[in-house]
């Protein structure tokens, strides 16, 4: 196959055994890759029903056929698995090194089954695999993890790796791939912890071969020719301060989650901001394989307490430890940050957690005799030391580590818990973004913006301006961004290039270059309709799986304090978010039923049936 | 000569605040009552050209919208988070 390798490996662990398989071309082309494979594999061989920790769940780690292809931000590879922390399906993904070298490796993806009886990681070279003992790994953070791995293996190899939440079940344990890229979100970490898979290691020679090579190079050229033109007209905010530039924007519309979500605006913001961030702690920029915008940020801080090295922090992180938490900190924000990193969990839910337990504890509901130390909002010491326990699953650490939903619901308050689907939200507050709380009630993993980005429509993305209020017309420009997402994410490509530079760049958000780049690439000839079709497919067929496992319209939801509080300050102020309303016209969009489940004729339109 | 009978503030953010016309980048201008968006930027120099998000009391608008009185106008340049 061109683009594509057209092989998968599975990899029983219960029985050590690996197979090699073939990927059908009709399957490649339906479901892109990526994300798309990943639901395909879920839909076909797990029971929806299934414990996320048993032996019964599947991980599928999947590139897609644009991943090491040298598109720009084709870096991206996507973990699917039925999250422990939601018992929705996980769609995490991240970029780096390691997903092109996976697919250097020989394989598309690799779909991991069944349970290990003793630790062990996953070693393959040059489509050569082989299950080894990673019993002296077990217990290593993921940095030391990484380090023992590459002396063992190849210097050049590349790793993606569980650390101690990972091997303790904290249910958002994350899989860390080059040190410092995660796969962040719902706990996938968990489940390969639950495998007894510490990591996975690749390296490669396998070069991927074009079905028009001149066709897609001359493209490429010129993508990258107008991206530059465009940045000599004004630097990319993500190349100067990186993601934690969105603090300044969030403030300013009002939407920055503060207090664990009781308000949207922070004093403190400029102390969190990137700018900050930029002057006060970055050493270089870092990218991503075949990235031209370079949003990572290598960083130190030599504040006593909080010192150290890494990488890091995201917007998102800033929102959760930072305004969330009312800490205005940077230096103890990026420490958390690079502990997260170390133990292998998830930033967003970790930050989002310790915020709630806060709220608990000013409320009277939680003692700091249970917690064991004081926990007041802004408390900076406070926010290291319980992201430390939660890794080892120490004290009240292991109460954190079920994350906020099943913390606050242990003390009779789930309401102050901040989610959807039992996953915390990134950071953007849907009272004073209406679309974004449509995204987090219809994401298929719970609170994420990552499946759909309405940021882009109404914060700050596309050239026509969107009002951030109306709730009405958002459905329908939901659902086209969630359907450009399952395309972007199964082809394997990073959201931060795609959407500006890839497509019309109008609400339709047609995506006329990721056409061109799949087509020179895979020789696949899609057409633009069949492309977005296969876009609304990996959603239907996600719902599938979802609505199997019992999901439906009443998990579609929000916290009252979003859709019954009126915002209480700053440029949103007297709003709540209209999710019901937006969700009536949402499942007409997607042509499901007022429950939310997929029509039986949807899905033979999308060939799902 | 119209009277210049409403006053805005303006906030300026990371390469926006080279067009501020002082040091200070969070600022106030006085306007005409019915003066609009568009105004704002030729008054600052701000090239039709330049790629900015335009919010007007934390909502996104086009740059027709005509300013009240005690608006805040804010400027920055296109920015992604995730």
């Amino acid at each position: 196959m061109f683009g594509w390798k057209g092989k998968v490996l599975f990899v029983n662990l219960s029985t050590q055994k690996t197979e090699e398989t073939t990927l059908d071309p009709k399957i490649a082309k339906d479901y892109i890759g990526g994300r798309g494979l990943g639901i395909y594999y879920l839909n076909k061989l797990l029971d929806p029903t299934c414990d996320p920790l048993s032996s019964e769940n599947l991980l599928v780690m999947a590139t897609g056929p644009l991943t090491g292809t040298g598109a720009p931000t084709g870096a991206r590879y996507m973990v699917m698995t039925k999250s422990p922390l939601t018992g929705a399906i996980t769609c995490s993904n991240s970029g780096g090194f390691f997903p092109t070298e996976l697919k250097r490796s020989g394989y598309d993806a690799i779909v991991f089954e069944g349970k290990s009886d003793k630790p062990v990681y996953l070693w393959i070279e040059n489509g050569k695999a082989e299950l080894r003992s990673a019993v002296h790994l077990w217990g290593k953070d993921t940095h030391k993890t990484t380090d023992m791995l590459l002396s063992e293996t190849d210097k050049k190899a590349r790793v993606a790796c569980i650390g101690p939440a990972g091997e303790r079940g904290v249910l958002f344990a994350s899989i860390m791939n080059d040190r410092h890229r995660a796969a962040g979100r719902s706990g996938v970490g968990a489940v390969m912890g639950s495998k007894n898979l510490k990591a996975v290691v690749v390296k490669g020679k396998d070069r991927i071969v074009f079905a028009d090579e001149e066709r897609f190079k001359s493209f490429n050229k010129d993508v990258l020719n107008r991206f530059m033109e465009g940045v000599k007209k004004a630097p990319l905010g993500l190349t100067t301060n990186g993601t934690a530039g969105v603090v300044m924007a969030t403030q300013n519309f009002g939407v920055l989650p503060t207090k664990n979500w009781q308000q949207g605006t922070f004093d403190g913001w400029e102390n969190i901001d990137g700018e900050r961030l930029t002057k006060d702690f970055l050493v270089k920029n870092s990218a991503c394989f075949g990235c031209p915008i370079g949003c990572g940020r290598k960083t130190k801080v030599e504040e006593t307490g909080f010192a150290g090295e890494g990488e890091g922090p995201e917007y998102e992180t800033i929102y959760a430890m930072g305004s969330n938490c009312m800490i205005d900190n940077l230096a103890a924000i990026t420490k958390a940050n690079y502990l997260c990193n170390e133990l292998g969990m998830d930033t967003i839910t970790m930050g989002a957690t310790i915020a709630c337990a806060m709220e608990l504890v000013e409320r009277g509901y939680l003692s700091e005799d249970e917690v064991g130390r004081s926990l007041n909002w802004g408390d900076d010491q406070a926010l290291v030391e319980l992201i430390r326990k939660t890794g080892l699953r120490e004290g009240f650490g292991d109460r954190l580590a079920e994350g906020s939903y099943k913390m606050a619901s242990h003390y009779d308050h789930p309401e102050l818990s901040m989610v959807s689907k039992k996953q915390e939200f990134p950071g953007y507050e849907p009272r004073g973004a209406q679309a974004m709380g449509l995204a987090y009630a219809t994401s298929p993993i719970g609170g994420s913006h990552m499946r759909g980005d309405p940021a882009y429509f109404e914060l700050f993305g596309v050239p026509e301006p969107v009002d951030p209020h109306q709730w009405q017309g958002k459905a329908r420009l939901t659902k086209s961004i969630q359907d450009l997402s399952a395309i972007i994410d199964s082809a394997g490509l990073c959201i931060f290039f795609a959407v500006r530079n890839l497509t019309d760049q109008t609400l339709k958000h047609r995506p006329e270059g990721i056409l061109e780049y799949l087509n020179s690439a895979t020789g696949a000839d899609y057409t633009l309709d069949e492309l977005m079709q296969a876009g609304e497919r990996i959603i239907t067929a996600e719902r599938l799986f979802l609505s199997k496992a019992g999901f439906s319209r009443k998990d579609d939801s929000l916290p009252e304090r979003l859709t019954n509080d009126p915002m209480p300050v700053g440029p949103a102020k007297g709003l709540v978010c209209h999710l019901q309303e937006m969700l009536n016209e949402y499942y007409k969009e997607q042509n499901w039923t007022e429950d939310g489940l997929p029509t039986q004729d949807r899905l033979n339109e999308l060939d799902l049936g | 000569m119209t009277p210049l009978n409403i006053e805005i503030e303006v906030r300026l953010y990371n390469e926006m605040k080279g067009f501020a016309p002082g040091e200070q980048t969070d600022f106030k201008v006085k306007t005409t009552e019915g003066s609009t968006v568009a105004d704002i930027l030729n008054k600052l120099k701000i090239p039709s050209k330049t790629e900015h998000v335009v919010l007007l009391n934390g909502r996104r608008v086009i740059e027709s919208k005509v300013l009240k009185a005690d608006s805040v106008l804010v400027l920055f340049p296109p920015i992604s988070g995730g």
